[in-house]
């Protein structure tokens, strides 16, 4: 994942709140991403609403971001956004939600749709629920270990980070998730 | 032989592909001069890309309405909100050791507690000298007045010889601090006081009042 400047974040540690914007254009597309595919909102919460939380929040502890060897701002951005998501999850889960609630919620508006036609569009959109139920039926460190390192490249080390475990472990909820994925997808006679 | 380990290391290879990397124009070299030999990597591999073809199907759309503008909103709010709670100077005192110098506040109360307690264990360990034979350690600094006088002048500051009896010392002190000029410093003097010890140490009195001491 490209990395914003080091001078953007320390004018943004400075307070100089303009600095903050780049940041915001710089992230808002994957921290979107990531919060849509991890279906973490409960009902009355846009992920939009979450997106915003959580740049808000990086914001508000800017100051405590270092720069280190070992460790990237994204990666910092991305472990508030997965602790906000879980607490949101947990919310989810008190207000007595189904965890997967994907119709009509995370697969409309599907990019792409005007250039297929009327069967393509309902085959595309039987294929993107069911990815989207799948990835949404995976236990939570599976599934946000699987988003991150399928839809956000990220290296197992940055994942290790963002879910606080070691990089061995973030590779073995990867694999794990894509043995559950297959096993489903096989059950559902989608692949071989 | 070789062969387990290195469709092993090939089915590996496979499995450490992310979303962009799995594609079937991407598979070149090794791995797929390997799978066009190997049924069970050839397998493997096809497995992987149906994998990666349905996650591919879930695309995102675009979010609903302008984020960037909204954060940047609610930050210009938060920024105003925060202005007009200016922290008081605790709170930037806290600021300050946690975001400047990366010391928790935690690690720094018990430090005040402590200078505390050893101020006001001071004072009443003045105020509780048995007699003017107490005297706090002193500097070898000929001093001209009487050994019984209760002084407590700006010069103390480096803590001289200071005589304390009970009550008349409570009082030099008290009026000391009392004068509007001395106040920050005046606690400077009360944590320099050395700790108080007799001058006289055979006498009897002496030693039962520094073993009384509860210091």
């Amino acid at each position: 994942m490209q990395e914003i400047p080091q001078e953007t974040i320390e004018r943004c540690q400075d307070g100089d709140a303009g600095a903050f914007a780049a940041v915001v254009e710089r992230y808002e597309r994957p921290l979107w991403a990531y919060v849509y595919r991890l279906q973490c909102t409960p009902v009355g919460l846009e992920p939009e609403d979450a997106v915003q939380e959580i740049f808000l929040k990086a914001y508000q502890h800017i100051q405590s971001f270092q720069w280190r060897p070992n460790s990237s701002f994204s990666t910092w951005l991305f472990t508030i956004a997965h602790n906000h998501c879980i607490s949101l999850i947990r919310r989810r889960q008190v207000e007595g939600n189904r965890l997967v609630d994907t119709d009509e919620t995370y697969t409309t508006n599907l990019v792409d749709h005007r250039r297929r036609g009327p069967a393509e569009e309902v085959s595309h959109r039987e294929a993107a629920q069911l990815a989207a139920d799948a990835v949404g039926s995976l236990p939570e460190p599976m599934r946000s270990a699987l988003v991150l390192r399928y839809y956000q490249d990220m290296d197992y080390a940055a994942i290790g980070q963002v879910l606080d475990c070691d990089e061995g472990t973030a590779r073995s909820r990867v694999a794990r998730a894509k043995k559950a994925l297959a096993r489903l997808l096989q059950g559902q006679g989608k692949i071989d | 032989m070789d062969k387990p380990l290195k469709c092993e290391q090939i089915q590996q290879t496979i499995d450490e592909m992310s979303g962009s990397q799995l594609q079937e124009a991407q598979i070149q070299g090794p791995v797929h001069e390997h799978v066009q030999v190997c049924p069970a990597c050839r397998n493997h591999l096809a497995d992987a890309l149906a994998l990666a073809d349905h996650l591919d199907q879930w695309e995102v759309p675009q979010a609903g309405r302008n984020i960037a503008a909204s954060v940047m909103a609610q930050i210009a709010q938060w920024e105003r909100r925060r202005a007009r709670h200016t922290p008081g100077p605790w709170g930037q005192v806290t600021a300050l050791l946690r975001y400047r110098l990366q010391i928790p506040v935690a690690a720094v109360v018990p430090v005040l507690v402590a200078l505390t307690v050893s101020v006001v264990l001071n004072i009443s360990r003045v105020e509780r000298s048995p007699s003017p034979q107490y005297a706090m350690q002193p500097q070898p600094t000929p001093s001209t007045r009487g050994a019984d006088s209760p002084v407590l002048d700006r010069q103390v500051m480096q803590p001289k010889v200071v005589y304390v009896g009970r009550t008349q010392d409570s009082q030099a002190i008290r009026s000391f601090l009392a004068r509007p000029e001395l106040s920050p410093s005046a606690l400077i003097v009360i944590l320099g006081t050395p700790p108080i010890v007799p001058l006289e140490p055979e006498s009897k009195t002496a030693n039962a009042a520094v073993n009384n001491s509860p210091l």
